[in-house]
């Protein structure tokens, strides 16, 4: 974008980019290397382990039952987005196409689902859940992961229906098919980008909750991994590598994803937000 | 197929705007009727009002004597061409064109026999694998065409469907659609703001402006009596010369100019119920009736007389514009209006900007309308 | 469509389609009114029950019960009083340091993110070698859970962490120091936490603004012979305006929320001198069981945030 020519300039800059690259990355690499330390390395000034422990990994595993932790993220998460692309693709495509008597005035409401912070509302959350049987349970987490995400999903989904031509829809109107056929088999195709951005927005949040997930969980079985791995700093004696391997485990998943997905996550992310 | 009747149908948008109002219009069975009109006036409302895309707000509209205001598009069996086609672009050619056979419960091998049957009658058989973006805009074209007559429904509408394809193609698939609706017979609406296009394609064609139905009738209808100001300008190209002009009668019927008059017999006269001395007209005239002559002969004693100012020669033919004359606006936008007429000559005359002629033109050519309401008031 | 073509190749058996007419009939029977109408409800409502039930019912919990005097346990016990639970919040030293404490972590959040941030987005728009991996590296904190971020950076910071033995390596400090138990420090740090793993995101959104700038607009510049930095301060800068005030109201409205960091890393304390309206809001609600006053603290939240995001929402409406 800004044509920088003096190589003196180019070089400082590029020298400034890789410092700065280095020193994020930094912490990260301590406590990689800090997982990989045995016990009694850990409190030595060294930065690298002398002695190579992979097997902290499998240990913290086992330690903590990540494994269980593990389980339960995959599911919750899966579960939340799928639901909630489905729900908010349905509900994008009434807004855009299917407009009904009153339906601006649904679609602002549920816009303002945006504004509410899901920690301010842990403790009526918590009361409801206990109520309708929800508490303790992981689709009951679920769903309130789908509550908070419809907001923004429907309306990235209805910014975006709104570009592709209308003709589209209604030529199949004309051609027989059925509203559901329409949204699966004209819309839906087209709007690749927009579930995508929509899919890693709500991964990322769902993956990374923790207070929705701290309160409306007891049970050590139904723990997320963000809850689960929360509960060994309390404890004194949990070793300090293991701990490290714990959240790095915990980071793996988001991590590969992005390796997988760097631009579209990167403008996924910058997408979701800037329309939300 | 399907005849279609509309009966005082009107719309108004939620806005507030009136797109059409009290359309009467009824298409026979098999037939090819052309709606015509300038930008905005209304003509794609009513296309879809008739496909069921647009709710009706007043009136009604019947196919096959059924009224389908609250008719879901898909149990009409009406098929639409698009402008820009509105094919699905993640679909391949075979897909778009079987979309619509697939709604139904048509077992596949029939859907894949009809498929290949219309693609063969558009010569797409050998695209039939490809997807919409890597075709040419014509191919486009008959992809949708095919889309539409492949599941052969009762009535085809199309909107401007040859609107993004250049001259040439648009000529010939001017032609194609022409041969299409000879072979298979279906009620056809063909939508378009291009007044060549409704002429060469309509048996009937129906010319709207402001949302309203002007007239009704074949093109030589239109061309030759049009029924008011506007169709006289709108149809034909260069459009129709439209002239203040005030009937007298000093020693013989005469029509007065601005800067001369021209006789008019009494047979003209007596033709327009009531006409007084003294009464005012637009007198229409069309470019190529006018004639053009040296105001110094006798015979040009006392004919308005204008200025060239400008000759476009598009052999074999000249168009020359005559400045001093006051026209008067048909209600097209795209209609000459101001000081200056057309006529259209051949092109070998020798006639050069800055020289002085005389106007006239035979009576038979002459089309006087009412200077209130813009009718026609000779046959 | 050759002129040759035989015409019956194209109307099939039109006989089997005939009864048309008579479905027509019944289609229009069928269908009462607005044909779109019903069915566009029905797809909008697992979508409109879901709020409901999920946002909606709980705000208007969350203010009711802010209302009472409650444990949380038996709706029985539940008793009115008005205004007392916001009143005693007034009276509440500890409220305040939270809300302060609050306001500060948000105001200063968003201050760096966004100065940090711009400066990253115009660092990797110049395309230099390396910038690549400062965009991938400055971004991938922001991916990670904030509970796990915090954790790590518990050790990073600890006595015998990656910040104390630099300290100490150069000399700075020879005793340890502990960080996380410092009074003076805890929320700076929890600032700086926060810094490190978002600054990546404000970058990206940043950078998205910039790529939506004009080229246009650049080139004239540079062919005005303005200098790059004249370009950035006078055409880039104010062309972003826009965008700034988006991402700041994010940051806000995140930094309201600010709780999985503060939780992990010091529970609020030591002697509370980082606690957050969340944190306290917890507290209140689930080791005391004071349920209104928890409740109270929870409306503070909700009113700060959809304050921020009605003026968020009038910035973008502008940006379209
Ligand atoms: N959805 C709408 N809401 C409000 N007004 C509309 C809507 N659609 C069309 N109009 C208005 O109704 C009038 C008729 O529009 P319509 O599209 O039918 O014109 P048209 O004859 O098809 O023009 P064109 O040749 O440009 O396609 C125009 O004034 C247009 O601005
Ligand atoms: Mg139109």
């Amino acid at each position: 974008m800004f044509d920088i020519r003096s190589p003196w300039a180019k070089s400082s800059l590029s020298l400034l980019a890789v410092g700065i690259a280095v020193v994020v990355l930094l912490p990260i690499a301590w406590i990689g290397a800090l997982s990989l330390k045995t016990g009694r390395e850990v409190y030595k000034q060294s930065f690298l382990p002398d002695q190579w422990t992979p097997g902290n990994y499998v240990e913290a595993w086992r330690e903590f039952g990540l494994g269980g932790y593990f389980v339960n993220s995959v599911f919750v998460t899966a579960l939340s987005v799928a639901l909630t692309v489905l729900v908010g693709l349905l509900a994008a495509h009434a807004f855009t196409w299917l407009k009904f008597p009153g339906s601006e005035w649904v679609f602002t409401a549920l816009l303002l689902g945006i504004m509410i912070p899901p920690a301010a509302l842990v403790l009526p959350l918590l009361i409801e859940a206990r109520q309708l049987g929800l508490y303790d349970e992981l689709y009951g987490l679920s769903l309130v992961y789908v509550a908070f995400g419809l907001p923004i999903s429907i309306l990235v989904f209805r910014g975006f229906f709104q570009g592709l031509p209308g003709d589209l829809v209604e030529s199949a109107r004309l051609d027989g098919a059925r509203e559901w056929k329409i949204l699966w088999r004209v819309v839906v195709p087209m709007a690749r980008p927009a579930i995508v951005t929509v899919t890693i927005l709500l991964m990322l949040a769902n993956w990374n909750d923790f207070i929705l997930a701290l309160v409306l969980l007891r049970d050590s079985d139904t723990y997320t991994l963000p809850v689960g791995i929360s509960q060994f700093i309390g404890q004194y004696r949990t070793p300090h590598e293991l701990i490290a391997a714990a959240s790095l485990i915990g980071s793996v998943p988001v991590f590969l994803l992005y390796l997988i997905l760097e631009r579209r996550f990167q403008q996924g992310v910058a997408q979701g937000a800037l329309k939300g | 197929m399907a005849e279609i009747d509309f009966r005082g149908v009107g719309k108004t948008y939620g806005d507030g705007t009136v797109a059409v109002r009290g359309v009467d219009l009824q298409v026979a069975e098999g037939e090819f009727v052309v709606l015509v009109g300038p930008s905005g006036c209304g003509k794609s409302t009513l296309l879809r009002m008739l496909a069921g895309l647009e709710a009706i707000t007043e009136g009604e509209i019947l196919i096959d004597g059924v009224v389908v205001n609250k008719t879901h598009p898909r149990d009409r069996d009406v098929a639409m061409v698009f402008q820009n086609y509105a094919l699905y672009p993640h679909m391949t050619v075979f897909a778009n064109m079987a979309f619509p056979l697939r709604q139904g419960k048509m077992p596949k091998a029939d859907v894949a026999e009809r498929v290949r049957e219309v693609a063969g009658i558009l010569q797409l058989t050998e695209h039939l694998k490809r997807r919409p973006a890597n075709l040419s805009g014509g191919q486009r074209q008959r992809v949708a065409i095919g889309r539409a007559i492949v599941r052969n429904p009762k009535a085809f509408l199309l909107d401007e469907p040859l609107s993004n394809l250049d001259a040439k193609l648009r000529v010939r698939m001017r032609g194609e659609i022409a041969q299409l609706h000879a072979d298979l017979g279906v009620t056809t609406i063909f939508v378009t703001h291009d007044q060549v296009e409704a002429m060469t394609l309509g048996q009937r064609v129906a010319v709207l402006s402001d949302g309203e139905l002007r007239q009704v009738g074949s093109p030589h209808d239109l061309y030759n009596h049009p029924g008011d100001m506007f169709v006289a300008g709108f149809i034909g190209s260069p459009s129709m010369n439209l002239m203040r002009a005030e009937l007298r009668n000093e020693e013989g019927w005469r029509l007065h100019l601005a800067s001369g008059s021209v006789p008019v017999s009494g047979d003209v006269v007596r033709g327009v119920s009531g006409a007084v001395h003294g009464q005012e007209f637009v007198a229409g005239v069309r470019p190529e009736s006018l004639v053009l002559g040296d105001p110094r002969l006798p015979e040009a004693e006392g004919l308005p007389r204008g200025v060239v100012r400008l000759i476009e020669v598009i052999e074999p033919e000249m168009y020359v514009y005559v400045d001093g004359f006051t026209l008067v606006d048909s209600g097209d936008p795209d209609a000459p209006s101001g000081e200056m007429l057309v006529a259209r000559q051949p092109s070998g005359r020798s006639v050069s900007p800055g020289d002085v002629v005389a106007v006239g033109w035979d009576d038979k050519n002459l089309h006087l309308f009412s200077a209130e309401d813009g009718t026609a008031v000779t046959g | 469509m050759r002129a040759d073509t035989s015409l019956t190749a194209v109307a099939p058996a039109a006989s089997d389609r005939k009864p048309r007419r008579r479905d027509l009939l019944r289609a229009e029977r069928r269908r009462g009114g607005n044909f779109a109408s019903g069915l566009g409800v029905a797809m909008v409502f697992p979508s409109l029950a879901v709020f409901l039930g999920l946002i909606a019912v709980p705000v208007v919990v969350v203010a009711l019960v802010s209302l009472s005097e409650w444990a949380g346990f038996e709706l029985g016990d539940l008793s009115w009083i008005g205004l007392e639970n916001y009143r005693s919040l007034v009276d509440d030293g500890v409220f305040w340091g939270a809300l302060v404490n609050t306001l500060l972590f948000t105001g200063l959040t968003t201050l760096f993110l966004n100065i940090l941030g711009f400066g990253f987005a115009l660092l990797i728009s110049t395309r230099v070698r390396g910038t690549g991996l400062l965009r991938a590296v400055v971004f991938l904190p922001a991916l990670l859970p904030p509970v796990l971020v915090g954790l790590m950076w518990r050790r990073v910071l600890d006595g015998f962490g990656f910040v104390n033995q630099i300290l100490q390596n150069l000399g700075i400090t020879d005793e340890p120091i502990f960080f996380l138990g410092e009074r003076g420090y805890v929320l700076w740090l929890i600032i700086g936490v926060t810094i490190w793993q978002f600054a990546g995101f404000d970058m990206i959104l940043y950078y998205a603004g910039l790529q939506s700038i004009d080229r246009s607009m650049l080139e004239a510049a540079a062919l005005d012979g303005a200098r790059t930095f004249r370009t950035i301060t006078r055409v880039v800068i104010p062309s972003l305006y826009h965008i700034v005030g988006v991402v700041a109201l994010l940051n806000i409205i995140g930094g309201l929320k600010i709780f999985d960091v503060v939780f992990v890393m010091t529970r609020g304390g030591p002697n509370r001198s980082s606690e957050v309206l969340a944190t306290y809001m917890l507290e209140k609600g689930f080791r005391h069981s004071i349920m209104g006053q928890a409740s109270a603290i929870a409306v503070v939240i909700v009113v700060l945030a959809v304050v921020f995001s009605l003026i968020r929402l009038r910035i973008s409406r502008r940006l379209v």
